[in-house]
């Protein structure tokens, strides 16, 4: 289009009239303009040329659309007109589809506002991108670490070597016993932190200065809700409260109320204390760690460029404190590393250990993700599968149609508008089904998830989007297939390409019920593993025994007492305090040194008192447990599993009566027994060496094994006896056994989504096959007819009828299994102690899709057996 | 026979004048000077779709014109079966003329 400059007709204007294609081909629309508009220009002058080129641009536009689009709608509206009398002259068939297609569509969403729940945690800080949390790890000789704690002077260090680190905040878990304005005293679990947590994180204030709030000593902040507990209505703001602090009362004063911390947080609070109440002091000893560190990096530093630096912050801060630890001329970086980790992704990956929170899991979302797809792979199926199986009912349309003169192209879009359009009646659907649904599915995963997340422009799009994708997928195949009828074969009423046996069809029921099959096999698995997990002898009797957190000094000073007043009811079997009981949340580990070698061996450490292994009922492999008649039972005395005898070498015979170095001990200690290898970890991992001390002053939780039968007698009787011993202590107590299930939770969600999912995608699949038989069967009509009046029998009809269908469905088993045997032998990895999935599992999942099947065009075969040959054959 | 709408009887009646053929720009000048009312390219193209399809005009492209930046433009040509039609209708406008009295005697 080189126009003359000279002309100089509104450019935009120009544009516009090049947009209508029609004028521009047929007529010479441009350039009838430019004529017009010179002329115009020459007598009237430039401006009035200009006004009458926008007008007649802006006029002619309407001409055009009401000549191109009336001609467009009147067709779309016919299209849609024979749609719906499809969509009611085959109610079955049509309620197949779009109910196939919406439960489908309904489970993509619901997964689909879970994966968008898990990966928004944390993004809404808005320095997130540059957030990391400093994380050490390190590898003694045979335990490996990773925590994401450190030490309390990191923060300062790090800041101050390393000009690339903007801003730093420490979180320190804390717990007190504050007294409310009522005087009662509450437990309450806070962090201590630095001020500058409201400058790296988008935690807020909602009232007090964010600058200052947590600067001084002794000052806290709290959400408004948690005020209410302790002050009532009122402004918290100014007022103090009371905290057991180190033993004495002291007063905190409120600078700040916190804004709620949302959901999607990793970690959450609702009370923070200035770590600056803490004296320098307390934070000296660069070898125990325990608080999180989050730094704030400058934009354009890269994450791995100063995780590498980070390597002399190892040389010149830590080595000096790890010196122990580098036999054999070990370089420093061997043992210790530094790490940073993205904020955004600590939700997914949590850390094994010492996590602020129990996380997520990278993995669902990929399986859950998957399900997804599958099932609507399936449901999409279905749509292609029925619709091309009803094509000899459209071939007369279509045959019409192509008569008259319409193109193929033509009656392609007519065929994806229509599959366009069941999928949007699909999606309508399937936003009703969702808004039932979820209610249930909240209350069944505990989770939190609302439909309205939809609403948001972006999403709806997607989702807008997404369905007519999936709508114009589905529409392409028939579309392609329905097209290819010749109009003169099909009006002599020839035979139809579309009725009989077809290759597509067939795969498409495979590829469904292997869908289908591999999800089975993964309930059934997944159910295997969780009784796995839940009858596997562990070591120690999970059952009955009672856990009692002990959260101040006092109690370990007055447990004595207290543990003779309880042995006094026959009700309890034992009792025994200690720092560590299975199923904890993490353990800690250290080094012992054998006397022969000067190599420090890692183990897990363990402190309690003597009654530790008749509790749990641990079983003594050599030696004995400790004893209060044993006066050599001092402060010290070890207790090792035995895979700790394993690292150190010796066999459990051996190692009673050796002494070991290191630990809760001064000085050497005598080892006087061997523990046969007990699960204080979940099944995941592999027990790991564990060495349990003598050493009663250090401890974090008091176990009471009780008698089964009255529990709850027993359990008030605990509750008096601890309210005399220890009257300013709250009474907290949890049961060992669901404890232990707690660390499964993932597992036991995973599993009761695969089970409502795959029972929705065995649904699917059915309506699907449902759909398919029943259609043969009325193609068949007259063949059954006649074959009935030669004599056969209701019976062998349905022999016939499903034959076919059920080698379809063995061959999707044969092809499914190796699959599926393949994906949950990948899942089986995760825990080092796992169950066989053995060939039953197999037969069992080819039992129920080929009962099911059976069940389903039974149900389908009979009906079309038993019509009378003389209706049969009247029929056409 | 074959009338045709007053719109369509102008367009024709211009295309005679203007020698049987013409672009769309000096089509459109005569147009609005016959109608005397305006008339936007959008209408008439629309009009001059409908006279094709019943093929009363025909339309081709013209040789590209080096003056006008080498684009060809849109010639329109009346046919014969158009120009019968035309003769038609005013023929019977003058017959409806003349048989409507008051035409006669007054003005």
């Amino acid at each position: 289009m080189t126009l003359k400059k000279s002309t100089n007709s509104p450019v935009i204007a120009r544009k516009l009239l090049s947009l209508m294609s029609g004028y521009h081909e047929k007529h010479s629309i441009i350039e009838d303009f430019e004529e017009t508009y010179s002329e115009i220009k020459k007598s009237e002058g430039s401006f009035s040329a200009k006004w009458w080129y926008w007008g007649n641009a802006l006029k002619s536009v309407v001409g055009y659309l009401k000549l191109t689009l009336s001609w467009r709608f009147t067709m779309f509206m016919n299209h849609l007109k024979i749609a719906y009398r499809n969509f009611i002259r085959h109610k079955l068939y049509s309620f197949i589809n779009v109910f196939g297609l919406a439960i489908g569509l309904s489970i993509c969403m619901i997964i689909s506002l879970w994966v968008l729940r898990e990966m928004s945690y944390d993004r809404f800080h808005e320095k997130a991108h540059r957030i990391y949390r400093v994380e050490r790890e390190l590898f003694r000789d045979n335990l490996y670490s990773r925590w994401p704690i450190v030490g309390g002077s990191y923060k300062q260090a790090l800041i101050d070597d390393y000009p690339e680190i903007e801003n730093a905040v420490r979180f320190w878990r804390r717990e007190f016993a504050i007294k409310d304005n009522k005087n009662a005293v509450h437990r309450q679990g806070m962090f201590a932190v630095d001020n500058s947590v409201f400058e790296m994180f988008d935690f807020r204030l909602e009232e007090g200065d964010e600058d200052t709030a947590l600067e001084e000593p002794l000052t806290v902040v709290l959400t408004r809700k948690n005020a209410v507990k302790y002050f009532g209505t009122g402004d918290p703001i100014g007022k103090s409260l009371t905290f057991e602090w180190q033993g004495e009362q002291t007063d905190f004063k409120v600078t700040g109320v916190l804004r709620e911390v949302p959901d999607n947080s990793h970690i959450h609070f609702d009370m923070l204390i200035s770590i600056a109440s803490y004296p320098e002091e307390e934070f000296a000893d660069w070898r125990s760690n325990y608080l999180y560190t989050y730094v704030l990096i400058s934009e354009n530093t890269s994450k791995s460029e100063l995780e590498e630096k980070l390597k002399t912050f190892v040389t010149q801060r830590l080595e000096a404190h790890y010196g122990d630890l580098l036999l054999q001329d070990r370089s420093i970086h061997e043992v210790l590393k530094m790490h940073l980790f993205p904020i955004k992704d600590i939700h997914l990956h949590p850390t094994a250990d010492w996590e602020v929170e129990p996380g997520g899991n990278i993995l669902s979302v990929y399986i859950f993700s998957c399900v997804a797809v599958l099932i609507l792979i399936i449901a999409c199926m279905n749509f292609v599968n029925l619709s091309t199986a009803r094509a000899s009912k459209r071939a007369k349309e279509v045959s019409l149609r192509k008569t008259v003169g319409a193109e193929k192209h033509q009656l392609k879009v007519q065929f994806i508008q229509e599959s366009v359009l069941l999928a949007f009646v699909s999606l309508v659907l399937a936003f009703f089904m969702c808004s039932l649904f979820i209610q249930s599915y909240n209350g069944i995963f505990a989770e939190n998830l609302s439909l309205s997340l939809f609403l948001q422009l972006k999403h709806m799009i997607i989702l807008v989007g997404a369905t007519f994708a999936v709508g114009v997928l589905a529409g392409l195949y028939p579309a392609y297939y329905l097209t290819r009828f010749e109009p003169v074969a099909v009006m002599k009423g020839g035979p139809l390409s579309g009725s009989g046996k077809s290759v597509f069809r067939r795969n498409m029921v495979i590829i469904q019920f292997s869908i289908t099959i591999i999800l089975i096999v993964g309930v059934f698995t997944v159910y295997k593993q969780m009784r796995y997990i839940q009858t596997r002898s562990l070591g120690f009797d999970k059952e009955n025994v009672i856990i009692i957190p002990v959260r101040s000094q006092q109690i370990a000073q007055n447990y004595g007492s207290f543990w003779t007043e309880l042995m006094r009811n026959s009700q309890i079997v034992a009792a025994s305090a200690s720092s560590e009981v299975p199923a904890d949340s993490h353990y800690s580990n250290s080094h012992v040194n054998p006397p022969e070698s000067d190599e420090p061996i890692s183990m897990i450490l363990f402190s309690s008192d003597h009654d530790y292994v008749e509790t749990y009922q641990l079983e003594v492999l050599a030696g004995r447990a400790f004893s209060r008649d044993f006066s050599t039972d001092t402060e010290g005395t070890i207790i090792l599993n035995e895979s700790a005898a394993h690292r150190i070498g010796w066999t459990p015979e051996e190692a009673v009566g050796k002494k070991l170095e290191g630990g809760y001990s001064e000085s050497e200690a005598q080892v006087v027994g061997v523990v046969k290898n007990f699960h204080f970890k979940s099944l995941r991992r592999e027990v790991e060496p564990m060495a349990l001390f003598l050493y009663p002053n250090y401890i974090r939780e008091i176990s009471v094994r009780i008698m089964p039968g009255d529990i709850g007698k027993t359990l008030n009787f605990i509750q008096k006896t601890w309210e005399t011993a220890f009257p300013a202590e709250q009474f907290e107590y949890s049961f060992l056994d669901n404890r232990i299930n707690q660390l499964y939770a993932s597992e036991r969600k995973m599993q009761k989504i695969f089970v409502i999912f795959s029972s929705l995608s065995i649904l699917v699949a059915c309506l699907g096959l449902l759909g398919l038989v029943s259609f043969t069967a009325e193609l068949k009509t007259k063949e059954i007819g006649i074959r009935r009046v030669l004599g056969a029998s209701t019976g062998s009809v349905v022999v016939m009828l499903s034959k076919e269908f059920i080698k379809w469905i063995l061959l999707a088993n044969i092809i499914a299994w190796p699959l599926a045997w393949f994906m949950m032998n990948k899942w089986l990895q995760n825990f080092a102690y796992r169950a066989n999935i053995g060939w039953f599992v197999f037969a069992l999942a080819g039992f129920v899709t080929v009962s099911i099947a059976i069940f389903t065009f039974i149900f389908q075969t009979v009906k079309t057996a038993c019509i009378n040959p003389a209706d049969s054959l009247r029929y056409e | 026979m074959a009338i045709l709408a007053v719109k369509e009887e102008i367009i024709l009646s211009a295309l005679l004048m203007l020698e049987e053929s013409s672009h769309g720009a000096p089509l459109r000048k005569k147009v609005i000077e016959l109608s005397k009312k305006e008339t936007v390219y959008g209408t008439l193209y629309n009009l001059l779709e409908v006279l094709i399809r019943k093929g009363y005009v025909t339309s081709h492209k013209s040789d590209p014109k080096p003056i006008r930046g080498g684009r060809s433009k849109t010639i329109y040509k009346i046919t014969k079966k158009g120009k019968k039609a035309l003769e038609e209708t005013l023929r019977m406008h003058e017959h409806l003329k003349n048989s409507i009295p008051s035409f006669e005697s007054g003005k």
